[in-house]
């Protein structure tokens, strides 16, 4: 799959639109999710999963098929445009400091979301993260070390951090 | 610690890391880990309550919604693609190269060859009918008239 991959990036890389969209409708779910599950604003969540896309057409170029796989690349522009946004919201909001780390509004436990939803919210960002690459997106330790530029020792550490604070959340349902 | 101590450590510290869904599991420990699960109550119990919050998490409602492929077209119809200068080169070698290993050089080559068949055999067999040894003089003349 992994050469499969590589050689339909190629056919992008020349203009080819129905390798092109092969590979959208591949890969725009899972980056349009995990973007949900990180930014908790579907609208946004939207704009940065077809900025993916976006960057997919334009810079094929940059996707270097012998280091990694390329839902990883596409994964770690995701990640990268996630932080962008929140840093920038957080600097919009005026946040209260013990707020920071989990923004979650209370209107939010109202739009039908599951309590696991809003427990994932409330977790620090980079727990989050970890957890939500690892379990929900399928992705190796190793990948999601290399998404989020860091050890596979401290994903893991973030991993045990991230279960751990979601089964205090959630102990009523455990 | 000794190595079986060392082993229940780190399968415990993969089940708290990975959940209890042994596909999660780095490959590389799955035997392992499962080897001591199998010898062990308490770590039996551990796997037990993270399937519970296994269970949880398989309830997220996130859900995608947009239409993959009218965002394809969308992007590719409407956006140019970024080229660096070596790819812009290559392309356009490529797109050379194409028409070369393509039929479209047939229909030229015969026009080009017909035209050259056409001149060579106008030049060898045309003989002028009219004497024109005298048109240089001819046009001096006119020319001189002017002045």
């Amino acid at each position: 799959m992994q050469a499969d991959e590589a050689k339909l990036v190629a056919r992008v890389r020349k203009g080819d639109q129905r390798a092109y969209t092969y590979l959208v409708v591949r890969h725009l779910p899972a980056i349009e999710v995990y973007a949900k599950r990180i930014v908790n604003d579907d609208t946004l969540a939207q704009d940065i999963a077809q900025d993916v896309m976006v960057v997919l057409w334009q810079r094929s170029g940059d996707f270097n098929p012998d280091k990694a796989r390329l839902t990883t690349w596409l994964h770690r522009i995701a990640h990268n445009r996630c932080i962008d946004i929140m840093r920038k919201r957080q600097r919009e909001v005026n946040w209260d400091a013990s707020d920071s780390e989990h923004p979650v509004a209370e209107s939010e436990t109202a739009t039908g979301l599951q309590p696991i939803d809003v427990a994932l919210m409330r977790l620090p960002e980079s727990q989050r993260t970890a957890l939500v690459l690892t379990y929900y997106q399928n992705l190796s330790n190793r990948e999601v070390a290399e998404i989020i530029n860091s050890s596979v020792r401290a994903v893991e550490s973030l991993l045990v951090r991230a279960r751990g604070n979601l089964k205090k959340q959630l102990e009523t349902q455990l | 610690m000794n190595p079986d101590e060392k082993s229940q450590k780190r399968a415990t510290d993969t089940i708290a890391a990975y959940g209890a869904e042994q596909s999660a599991w780095p490959e590389a420990e799955r035997g392992s880990t499962l080897d001591a699960v199998q010898s062990s109550d308490e770590l039996r119990q551990i796997l037990s309550e993270e399937a519970s919050l296994d269970s949880l998490l398989q309830q997220s409602a996130r859900v995608a919604t947009l239409d993959a492929t009218q965002v394809a077209q969308k992007i590719a119809r409407g956006l140019p693609q970024q080229l660096t200068l070596s790819q812009r080169l290559s392309r356009r070698l490529e797109v050379v190269a194409e028409s070369l290993s393509s039929d479209v050089w047939k229909p030229a080559l015969a026009a080009s060859l017909t035209l050259s068949a056409g001149l060579a055999v106008g030049s060898t067999t045309y003989e002028p009918v009219e004497d024109w040894s005298q048109a240089e003089h001819y046009s001096f003349t006119v020319v001189g008239e002017e002045y």
